[in-house]
């Protein structure tokens, strides 16, 4: 493993209950200031390796090795882990009750153990980067999709995450509300953030990530530099998807 | 078009209306200055202005027309519900007691010592046919009979409001201390070592009754109704209590839980007795049942010589003269006229204010304590732990599968065979504790549960620890959208303490029974029962919704998430 390697997968597997196998021996790299995309059908395991890497799922076997140490090893402290690791839902998971700066500050609190006044400064900073600058006393229920969905990403990105996990962070948005994600997302590229993120938009990917992923039934179908992958894939089953897709 | 903006004004304002509406109900119904005397738990005031004496008797004729005996001899008056005294008369011994009736008043004291008086100002010493060094402890007087007793044994009898006296004869010749009668011919006397004696024929004749005790008796009055009773009060906290089939001939002892001297005891009507003894003992023993005993502390730390009472208002006196307003719910009269509305409802309110105090007290205990019982167990339940879920889930099952009443029997009458005995109110509390709080863990359970499963994700993916994210975020929420549940529960709860008459709590129902047991107005008891029972779950219900739009998260609509 190269030094440069901030995560790395082996031989993931994950059974769920009722053997149903969701991911069926996966391996790939994550590399410093790396953006990798996963793509795939729904059902084909995707999101379910990005929940395996903050440990919202257990692995059933294999191995996941972050920033040097190994997080499937019983002695971790996931916690810490976590803390490292943003993770950005398809469904938002705003917490309705607090405000937008207080959804940011409570971690910063809570986990960080900043102080009230430090957390409040660096929410502030984090959501103002996210042009959020007019929304910091609002509640999650007066904010459009899109905001709410940049909201989470800054109570992510406000625990100075060293890798982000995004689990289809547009699917639950309307159309024309996309692109204010996306260039969230594009804009954290560009400062060098290091990403993962499971999407179906192929063209995004195509412009934004070093790296491409594409499963099938829990396991990789095909793997390689994102652009190269996208415009010409080699596998018969990626041409298939990636043309169904583009043309929907 | 504008009728429907009318309508639409008023629906908008209706939930204010009612609350107004409430409100002037509850001013109208409760009396003002009956909320603010029972605010406390002690009623017994000290009187101001009182002078300074040794204080054996107390004779009320009424609350403003009050005689008070001293052992410096002097008699006092007071006009005023005990706020001023005169000093009407100064005697050449010592007094211990003081009796009377419409047309006159005699008191007694040391050295055989007698006075009357026919206008309560001037007060002639009574000739007895001869000189007696024996010192009077008490006077009975039915009509124009009058009976002294004393020490060794002595009992003089005049059948011509004390023109002239005979000496009667005492089986016995211990010290005489207290007597009263039925009627002019029956009556009976109690002294020291035990002595009890009756009379049936003006006291013509004596005979001693087995008391099974030699403790020294100081004080017996009868309580006379339909089922007349006989109390006597002796040292070392002796109560006695004779009634029913064997009244007049077997005493039963009463178990006070006190261990002062008891000096008087006195029941002013039907259902209540109040004790008073050494040591600023003061008792108040109500209704049928010997549970329902109350410890009165006063301040002082004296001794209790006498106690006097009509209806509500009670004096004692000893080394300070101490005046009580209302201490107790008296059982209600029974030879009263209740045809006019209004006056029952004016004698009825106080009794259902205390009920509804009594009742709130428990249920906001209960609701408290139950919370945090519902809330500690509905996390228990949703907790990753077995056996935790387990009895978490048995103390809910327990509960919601069998009757509150069981419950509350179980606790009030099973626990005190298993060497637990807590008071009434305790009972109370816990029964409806343990059942409200296993109603409220599967509301809050059902609260947490619906949270969806991604907040606690999100909070976990942060790197919140489990109990953070309870905390911060799940319970938060859950209690939100379990508030009207726990409203519904509380107002249920309230309800559900109706039961607690039969344990014989003393809430509204309870009160209400009593109520239409006495007054045969059982329609009318049983509409200002339920009202006053209404105006405290819709009061119930009213906070917790305000509660509910206080909490309100923007742009959340409906509770939904």
């Amino acid at each position: 493993m190269s030094e440069d390697t901030l995560l790395k997968v082996e031989n993931l597997h994950k059974v769920f209950p009722g053997n149903v196998y969701a991911v069926n021996g996966i391996n790939f790299e994550v590399k410093n200031k790396q953006v990798v995309v996963i793509i795939g059908a729904s059902g084909s395991g995707k999101s379910t390796v990005l929940r395996c890497i903050n440990r919202l799922e257990v692995p059933t076997d294999g191995n996941i090795i972050f920033n040097g140490k190994s997080i499937t090893d019983k002695s971790v402290d996931l916690n810490q882990v976590r803390s490292e690791i943003g993770f950005v839902f398809q469904s938002f998971e705003l917490f309705p009750h607090l405000t937008v700066l207080r959804n940011v500050t409570l971690s910063l609190e809570m986990v960080r153990k900043m102080e009230p006044k430090d957390a409040e400064a660096k929410a502030i900073e984090v959501l103002s980067d996210l042009d959020l600058t007019d929304k910091f006393d609002a509640y999650p229920g007066q904010l459009s999709g899109g905001q709410k969905q940049r909201v989470a990403i800054a109570r992510a990105l406000a625990m100075n995450p060293k890798l982000m996990l995004f689990d289809e962070p547009t699917s639950a948005l309307d159309p024309e509300l996309v692109g204010y994600v996306l260039d969230t997302i594009r804009m954290l590229a560009e400062k060098g953030m290091t990403m993962i993120v499971v999407t179906h938009q192929i063209r995004f990917a195509e412009e934004v990530a070093d790296w491409a992923v594409y499963m099938t039934e829990g396991k990789i179908v095909e793997q390689g530099h994102a652009k190269e992958m996208l415009r010409n894939p080699k596998e018969e089953r990626t041409k298939q998807f990636l043309s169904s897709t583009l043309n929907k | 078009m504008k009728n429907t903006q009318i309508q639409k004004g008023r629906f908008e304002n209706r939930t204010t209306f009612l609350i107004a509406l409430v409100i002037m109900v509850f001013i109208i119904f409760m009396d003002i200055h009956v909320l603010s005397q029972t605010t406390g738990e002690n009623y017994w005031f000290y009187s101001e202005n009182q002078p300074s004496d040794d204080f054996t008797d107390v004779l009320m004729i009424s609350p403003t027309d009050v005689y008070f005996t001293g052992i410096t001899g002097t008699i006092y008056h007071s006009t005023n519900y005990t706020n001023t005294f005169t000093s009407i008369f100064s005697a050449s011994s010592p007094l211990n007691t003081i009796d009377g009736n419409d047309t006159f008043l005699i008191a007694a004291g040391d050295a055989g010592y007698v006075t009357k008086s026919t206008d309560g100002e001037t007060w002639i010493e009574l000739d007895l046919g001869q000189a007696y060094s024996e010192s009077f402890k008490d006077i009975e007087i039915q009509g124009d009979n009058i009976w002294l007793i004393g020490t060794n044994g002595l009992i003089l009898y005049s059948n011509n409001s004390g023109i002239s006296f005979v000496k009667q004869n005492s089986v016995r010749a211990e010290q005489l201390n207290s007597i009263d009668f039925m009627n002019a011919s029956t009556g009976f006397i109690v002294g020291d070592n035990g002595l009890i004696m009756k009379t049936s024929n003006y006291g013509s004749s004596w005979i001693t009754i087995d008391s099974k005790t030699t403790l020294n008796l100081n004080s017996i009055n009868l309580e006379l109704s339909s089922s007349p009773r006989i109390w006597i009060g002796g040292d070392q906290g002796l109560f006695l209590a004779s009634y029913g089939a064997t009244f007049g001939e077997t005493f039963l002892v009463i178990d006070t839980g006190i261990t002062e001297n008891i000096n008087d005891v006195y029941s002013p009507i039907f259902g209540i007795v109040w004790v008073v003894g050494d040591s600023s003992t003061i008792l108040g023993l109500r209704g049928n049942e010997f549970k329902n005993i109350q410890l009165l502390e006063t301040n002082a730390t004296i001794n209790f010589n006498a106690v006097y009472a009509i209806n509500n208002e009670a004096i004692a006196v000893g080394g300070e003269i101490y005046f009580n307003k209302e201490g107790l719910v008296p059982v209600f009269s029974t030879d009263v006229d209740w045809s006019d509305w209004w006056f029952f409802v004016s004698e009825v309110e106080p009794l259902l204010l205390k009920g509804m105090v009594a009742a709130v007290k428990v249920i906001v205990v209960a609701i408290v304590v139950g919370f945090m019982i519902g809330l500690f167990m509905a996390t228990l339940r949703t907790i990753r732990n077995r056996p935790l879920n387990i009895i978490a889930t048995a103390y809910s099952d327990l509960f919601r599968n069998t009757p509150l009443l069981v419950q509350l029997f179980f606790i009030t009458f099973g626990l005190p065979e298993l060497g637990v005995n807590p008071p009434l109110f305790m009972d109370a509390v816990i029964a409806l504790s343990l059942n409200t709080g296993a109603y409220q863990s599967e509301i809050i359970r059902s609260g947490i549960q619906a949270i969806p499963k991604g907040q606690m994700e999100a909070a976990r993916s942060l790197g919140m620890t489990n109990v953070q994210a309870m905390k911060e975020i799940i319970l938060p929420q859950a209690v939100r959208l379990t508030i009207p549940p726990l409203s519904n529960e509380a107002v249920i709860l309230f309800l559900n303490s109706s039961l607690l008459s039969v344990i014989a709590y003393e809430e509204i129902t309870r009160v209400g029974t009593i109520v239409a047991n006495a007054t045969f107005l059982y329609s009318k008891t049983f509409i200002l029962v339920a009202l006053t029972y209404f105006i405290v779950t819709y009061s119930i219900t009213q906070i917790l919704r305000s509660v509910e739009r206080k909490l309100k998260i923007p742009g959340l609509g409906g509770g939904a998430l």
